[in-house]
């Protein structure tokens, strides 16, 4: 049962969070201290479960409790505290010591900053759907994780209501995003009624289903079904053709939101979708693959080219997003065959990839946003970093090595997350679709590069001053030497998320009743 | 502690952390440890030299038997990765050029390097790092690791202390590469499943004595590899990006590209596709030999027009090292062992030709030839020097570019007489515009009154160049003390390709 305790702990945290914003308290300190603690407490709570040796289920075979759940929550929790990291001292909530030649007076903190309770108790709950969904063992659970992560976000995007970009791209979400949940439950609606009323994953398996025959008998039906959970799915992770949101969305939210909605919702979703199609629906496998194999070109393809002309960091990181999505989409195509060798390979890469691409995110959108806050205007256009290298050589690098391992050159973690998955990919047969993946990644080598180029080889016309505040800092340090350290030894990574996907796969969910 | 061929690899990258760390050091601390450093790895690879035995080996039939100062420790186990190196008498030979090569551009980078110096100390130890790493790998993935990890400080280098057009041939250079590399990965990945049953292996050794691949796997291999090779040579008609990232990098840069990172193209071919993939390399050894020969031939004819003196030293490693590739695809004992020596002529010589256009370039911040002339009454032992250097490029015998093109030549010569006579044509050319660049820049009257007091060379660049110039002559007098080491590895590629064991 401790392993849902984290989930309480942050359900808590954000309950009491809303109460004090209602008796309207607002010290920003406060809040900030009660979320990182609540983060830390239930982080601490799930690594004390590393030990969990045998899998089990929890609340009747909803929940998935094994080591892989504790590493994807620990990964998803870690997302919460960097999020609440960034975002806490630009929103004001806490003061820290300004820099001494403040000659020029900027404002650290916005206009009107959102109150503290909004945005902490939204983002505890949204790391809760998220944690859900990322753990869930029956389509029922899957989109309740899905609209709670969802809805937070709705709200987080549109924290800044003065601001017309980010009530666009508040709206722009929750409309489209509605649209996809609708798309999703009736998805799961249809499998429901073809499948003899159960939505757990283990009884939409296939031949070892004891409505394997129900299921053939209604086969069409079953398959639209699973046709629309795909759409709602591809829609979270804005794949193509449903990724026409994400540029807007990503720019208008706020910087610390966006760093947030390209990673987590990804993350969990992913998590969720491959086990879905990994362990629930072999049996209708085959037709939506070759669809999917399509999706996944087509996004990388699109991200990538898109990202090419973008003069705007954020739109240009969200395109980059898109790419990566398309990359990962390999994953549950390989979770989805038959092999449990595949399998293991394919979710171990997925979770190596994911960490390293949050770790790659949220450094990258940190820095756009203190770099951005230096130059007083929300332009975030990418002529702001140049000749960066010479004013802060330390914030240059770290965004250097952020690009170096986006565009996945060794020895950085991102090289060995695509090779991971590309190995994976390969070994199931999709050879010709790594070709193309990898002919992306040279492709994407250009706009990353572009910043590099930017800062290190252009020469410094308009002065900065990029003030980088410690929890940001912390954020910072943290990605560099992750990424550094498992871009030389990724086998302290793999190694663990391979045992864990091991663990994972070899026991199929079971649903138990109480 | 770090073994012995552990501690030359990452000596530099252990003093690239060091200086890091002592960021805030003044700029003449990171100078000096730099160059100890490059030094010190320069001693331990000689260690190594001393060590090496070159009779090991003899008509071997795997190459783990021409394998020395090896070690192999698990490094990502869950996909059966290695940490696997050594070095046999050809990897050896290279680690040498590498290892010389970069304390003397390191301290030739002392007087032309004049911002942020501390960058370029510190990148060019990583990429020392990388190049050593490239030549010692023994496992795929290992291998394809260093051989990326050259790409972003080579990129920085040109980049950030290049020439006028720095950042479009830094660009250009990195991209071009990139696509054979990627490619070059999913032909890896590939291989890793694929070759052996039941089982994956990315360990080269386990690949040749365990691996089958059919005829059309190994074609189609040999093309993801020899892609990513042949734009490194760089091959005919892959050599586009040659030209401008020489010209633009700044003058150490081009010594290591010239004299390195080129041979990583030529030594993958000779570790990696022509023992893996034999027949494939027969069938498309015809290709190869023939986009040699165009390389050398119109390499040569493009360098002749060039009015940049180093955009024709660039071109005319594109004609040099259609040489290289020429001798290795003869697949016969001479022509092998030519283009193995010509790699380590040519990163002498070349690289030699390069620090004497820096040297001109420091002092009149211009490269087109038409700015010189009459150089010799002003800079003397500069021209001396100069002509040694370029007599060595065009192969005069006596000095290290005869013994490579003549084996070479006589190599292609066995495989076909029209082989032999096209690639002679190759040094009639080379005798041309190297000739006549050093007419224009040296004879005659002193044409620019800016060019009557120029300052001779100063004692560091005196000194490298003499170090170079030595090695030139001794390989061109006695070059069994450096072709004993790699014949043992040549005749088993030889053996491998000719007469494979399927």
């Amino acid at each position: 049962m401790s392993f849902l305790l984290p989930e309480g702990i942050l359900v808590v945290g954000g309950i009491l969070m809303l109460l004090l914003d209602i008796f309207q308290y607002s010290k920003g300190k406060v809040f900030f201290s009660l979320t990182v603690i609540a983060y830390l407490t239930a982080m601490g709570i799930l690594i004390g479960e590393f030990s969990l040796s045998a899998e089990h289920q929890l609340l009747s075979g909803m929940v998935n409790a094994d080591l892989y759940g504790v590493m994807v929550k620990v990964l998803l929790l870690s997302i919460g505290l960097f999020i609440s990291l960034i975002a806490a001292p630009y929103f004001g909530y806490i003061l820290l010591k300004e820099n001494n030649n403040s000659e020029k007076i900027y404002r650290s903190t916005p206009l009107n900053p959102p109150r503290p309770g909004d945005f902490f108790a939204l983002l505890l709950f949204t790391t809760v759907g998220m944690t859900l969904l990322a753990t869930a063992n029956d389509l029922l659970v899957v989109f309740f994780g899905l609209e709670t992560m969802s809805l937070g976000l709705y709200g987080l995007a549109g924290l800044f209501p003065e601001r017309v970009r980010s009530g666009e791209a508040a709206l722009k979400y929750l409309i489209l995003g509605a649209f996809a949940s609708a798309f999703m439950l009736m998805g799961i609606a249809l499998i429901y009624g073809t499948n003899s009323g159960e939505t757990h994953f283990s009884l939409l398996w296939g031949k070892e289903s004891s409505v394997g025959e129900g299921i053939t008998a209604q086969m069409p039906l079953y398959s639209v079904g699973i046709g629309l959970v795909w759409i709602g799915f591809l829609f979270k992770i804005a794949a193509v053709p449903f990724q026409f949101w994400a540029p807007d969305v990503y720019q208008g939210a706020p910087t610390p939101v966006t760093a947030l909605m390209s990673t987590g919702p990804k993350a969990a979703a992913f998590m969720a979708f491959t086990r879905l199609f990994g362990w629930a629906v072999p049996q209708t496998g085959e037709w939506w693959q070759g669809i999917i194999v399509l999706v996944s070109i087509a996004t990388m393809t699109l991200g990538n080219i898109a990202a090419l002309s973008q003069s705007n960091i954020k739109r240009m990181l969200a395109y980059s997003s898109i790419a990566h999505a398309g990359y990962l989409l390999l994953a549950p195509l390989v979770v989805s065959s038959p092999q449990s060798e595949l399998k293991t390979l394919a979710a171990s890469a997925l979770y190596f990839y994911l960490t390293v691409y949050y770790l790659m995110n949220l450094s990258a959108f940190a820095i756009a946003y203190i770099v951005n806050r230096a130059r007083h205007n929300q332009d975030y256009s990418i002529a702001d970093y140049m000749g960066l290298a010479y004013r802060h050589p330390w914030l240059a690098i770290t965004l250097g090595v952020v690009m170096i391992s986006l565009a996945g050159i060794p020895p950085t973690a991102g090289f060995f997350a695509k090779f991971y998955l590309f190995a994976a990919a390969v070994k199931a047969g999709y050879t010709w679709l790594v070709v193309i993946a990898v002919i992306n990644s040279v492709i994407s080598v250009y706009y990353y590069l572009r910043l590099v180029v930017y800062m290190f080889m252009k020469p410094l016309e308009k002065p900065i001053t990029v003030v980088a505040h410690l929890p940001v800092a912390l954020v910072m340090g943290i990605s560099l030497i992750g990424l550094i350290f498992w871009g030389i030894f990724p086998r302290s990574l793999h190694h663990q998320s391979y045992h864990a996907a091991q663990q994972m796969l070899s026991s199929p969910p079971v649903e138990t009743h109480p | 502690m770090l073994d012995e061929l552990s501690l030359v690899i990452f000596l530099p990258v252990i003093g690239a952390v060091v200086l890091i760390c002592l960021y805030s050091a003044p700029i003449r601390f990171h100078k000096y440890l730099s160059f100890t450093i490059s030094l010190a790895t320069l001693g331990a690879a000689i260690n190594l030299w001393l060590q090496f035995d070159p009779s090991r080996g003899a008509f071997a039939l795997n190459l783990s038997e021409l394998i020395q100062f090896e070690k192999n420790l698990p490094w990502i186990s869950t996909l059966n990765i290695g940490y696997h190196i050594g070095l046999d008498g050809i990897s050896l030979l290279l680690v040498m050029l590498t290892t010389f090569l970069t304390p003397l551009c390191i301290w030739g980078s002392f007087g032309s390097i004049k911002e942020r110096q501390k960058g370029y100390y510190i990148a060019f130890l990583l990429l020392e790092t990388g190049m050593l790493g490239v030549f010692s790998s023994l496992d795929l993935v290992l291998f394809y690791l260093f051989w990326e990890a050259t790409l972003i400080p080579m990129y920085l280098l040109i980049g950030i202390w290049g020439g006028e057009r720095r950042i479009y041939a830094a660009v250009k250079f990195i991209l071009y590469t990139m696509v054979g590399s990627l490619l070059m990965l999913v032909g890896i990945i590939w291989i890793g499943w694929n070759s052996v049953e039941g089982r994956v292996t990315f360990d080269l050794l386990d690949l040749l004595t365990s691996g089958k691949f059919s005829l059309t796997a190994q074609k189609w291999l040999f093309l993801a590899f020899g892609l990513a090779f042949a734009i490194k040579v760089p091959l005919f008609p892959f050599h586009t990006w040659l030209p401008d990232a020489h010209t633009e990098a700044p003058t150490a840069g081009s010594i290591i590209l010239a004299g390195i990172l080129l041979k990583m193209g030529t030594y993958g071919f000779l570790r990696f596709c022509l023992p893996l993939f034999p027949h494939a390399a027969q069938e498309f050894s015809g290709w190869m030999v023939m986009l040699s020969l165009i390389g050398i031939i119109y390499g040569g004819l493009v360098t002749v027009v060039q009015k940049d003196i180093k955009r024709l030293i660039a071109y005319s490693s594109v004609s040099h090292l259609g040489f290289v590739m020429l001798g290795i695809f003869s697949f016969n004992l001479v022509g092998m062992q030519g283009g193995t020596i010509q790699m380590i002529n040519h990163g002498l010589s070349t690289g030699a030709l390069f620090y004497l256009v820096g040297v001109i370039y420091d002092r009149r911040h211009t490269r087109q030839i038409s700015e010189y002339g009459g150089l010799a009454k002003v800079m003397p032992r500069y021209a001396t020097l100069f002509m040694i250097v370029a007599l060595s490029s065009i192969g005069l015998p006596g000095l290290n570019g005869f013994v490579g093109e003549f084996l070479i030549l006589t190599g292609a010569f066995q495989v076909h007489s029209l082989y032999g006579i096209a690639g002679a044509s190759g040094v009639v050319l080379a005798a041309v515009y190297l000739l006549w660049l050093y007419q224009r820049i040296f004879f005659g009257e002193v044409t620019h009154p800016e060019n009557q007091n120029l300052p001779d060379l100063s004692l560091r660049e005196k000194i490298i160049l003499i170090s170079m110039v030595v090695f030139i002559v001794w390989i061109g007098v006695h070059p069994t003390t450096w072709m004993a080491a790699s014949e043992n590895s040549v005749r088993w590629v030889i053996t491998r390709v000719v007469s494979p064991i399927q």
